[in-house]
């Protein structure tokens, strides 16, 4: 697990800490079942206060990203569909930033289908 | 969540002051900072608290029980800005001197900490430098079984590098969840990056108890060419000069100022510094 923050940054620490677990957990980079730093441990290694790490790890629980074992500590969560749905927003956010540039270079429905069926093959095959 | 620390209608008062019926809570296993400015009553409500002195009335409860109670006291170590040992003393002497106060003294443990914090154990108290003697007085605390720790400006008169080392034995200390700080301060900044809770203390009297994020999101700096009036009365500690003003002012009511004028986060320190100005203004 590797997080780095920035106090400088506009974007409160507790969730600079949560985006970047859950990214590593999204890309697969941390498996599920792999057992997280322990909340005070990461609260001293990365000098920020207990209480924003145990938001961090709650804010992931709830999402369900991770799950916590009384007094054994944090771990990632098996959980595909929950995987599955992020990347289905994020398909989303993709393709409609494609109808915009779609919409800009004039091609209509049925161009952009074609170019994608054209692309997928490509790389599928 | 077991409150470590509970104070309720504190009040102590001396000739030209007074804690005037102060309350809060500090939660186990957080660290709380308690700021205020030199004289608003933090090392008296401390002092208090590690039985130095005693309240005209109100109650102090450390761990659930009195502060008075002996079964406490071995649980609880002080850290000043510097700690009191005879100056001739060696690490070696203070052991001897301080074991048998505490039962569950663990020799190894101390040995331990002198190593790593690179204490000599025959080297003279006197010698040592603030730095060392502060290291020192911690790896005492840290070799019996404290469960709260109050310091009270601890890394007053260090230099940046020796502070840095000292929070980090703190934030050490904190890895275990049944161990409790209350850390005041006017170096504000010490409290950035390791305090969960803040209690602020004006005039012996406790005007913030609450989460930091919240303390330090609920306000911000304003710098603007002419405040409008019917701002005025929002402003803290408001500054004027003829190129503009400054100001600190709650969040919510920043709404509606006119363009052009500049906000930015504030941080605990400004909070302290526009606060007491407005007080010196009213």
């Amino acid at each position: 697990m590797n997080i780095n923050i920035s106090l400088q940054n506009e974007m409160p620490a507790y969730e600079q800490i949560k985006m970047q677990i859950k990214a590593q957990i999204l890309s697969g980079k941390l498996p599920p079942d792999t057992p997280l730093t322990s909340m005070r441990q990461l609260a001293r290694d990365l000098r920020v206060s207990v209480i924003t790490t145990t938001r961090a790890y709650g804010d992931l629980e709830a999402e369900g990203l991770i799950y916590t074992l009384q007094g054994r500590g944090s771990f990632v969560k098996c959980d595909p569909e929950k995987v599955r749905q992020q990347y289905l927003c994020s398909i989303d956010e993709s393709l409609k930033t494609v109808i915009e540039k779609g919409n800009a270079a004039g091609l209509n429905l049925t161009a952009l289908q074609s170019r994608l069926e054209e692309l997928y093959h490509e790389q599928c095959h | 969540m077991n409150n470590a620390i509970e104070i309720k209608n504190l009040c102590k008062a001396y000739h030209c002051f007074a804690l005037k019926s102060i309350s809060f809570t500090v939660p186990q296993g957080l660290c709380c900072g308690f700021i205020g400015s030199n004289g608003a009553g933090k090392s008296t409500a401390i002092r208090i608290m590690a039985g130095l002195s005693f309240p005209d009335s109100g109650e102090v409860r450390l761990l659930g029980k009195p502060a008075s109670d002996p079964s406490t006291r071995e649980k609880i170590a002080i850290l000043f800005d510097q700690p009191y040992y005879q100056a001739d003393w060696t690490p070696k002497d203070i052991e001897k001197s301080l074991r048998p106060f505490y039962p569950t003294w663990d020799s190894t443990l101390y040995r331990d900490y002198l190593a790593r914090f690179g204490l000599d154990s025959g080297i003279a108290f006197k010698y040592l430098s603030r730095g060392m003697k502060q290291k020192l007085a911690m790896a005492v605390h840290l070799s019996h079984q404290t469960k709260v720790l109050l310091l009270d400006e601890p890394t007053g008169g260090l230099d940046p590098a020796a502070r840095d080392e000292l929070l980090d034995i703190f934030r050490e200390y904190l890895l275990l969840e049944d161990r409790t700080i209350l850390f005041s301060t006017h170096i504000t900044s010490d409290l950035e990056r390791i305090a969960d809770k803040i209690v602020y203390i004006h005039d012996g009297e406790i005007i913030y108890e609450g989460d930091k994020e919240t303390l330090i999101s609920s306000y911000c700096i304003v710098r603007g060419a002419n405040l409008p009036a019917e701002k005025r009365e929002y402003a803290i500690g408001l500054r004027q000069t003829a190129s503009g003003y400054e100001c600190l002012m709650a969040l919510n009511h920043i709404g509606g100022l006119p363009s052009g004028t500049v906000t930015e986060n504030a941080t605990i320190n400004d909070i302290i510094v526009f606060r007491e100005r407005n007080g010196k203004n009213a």
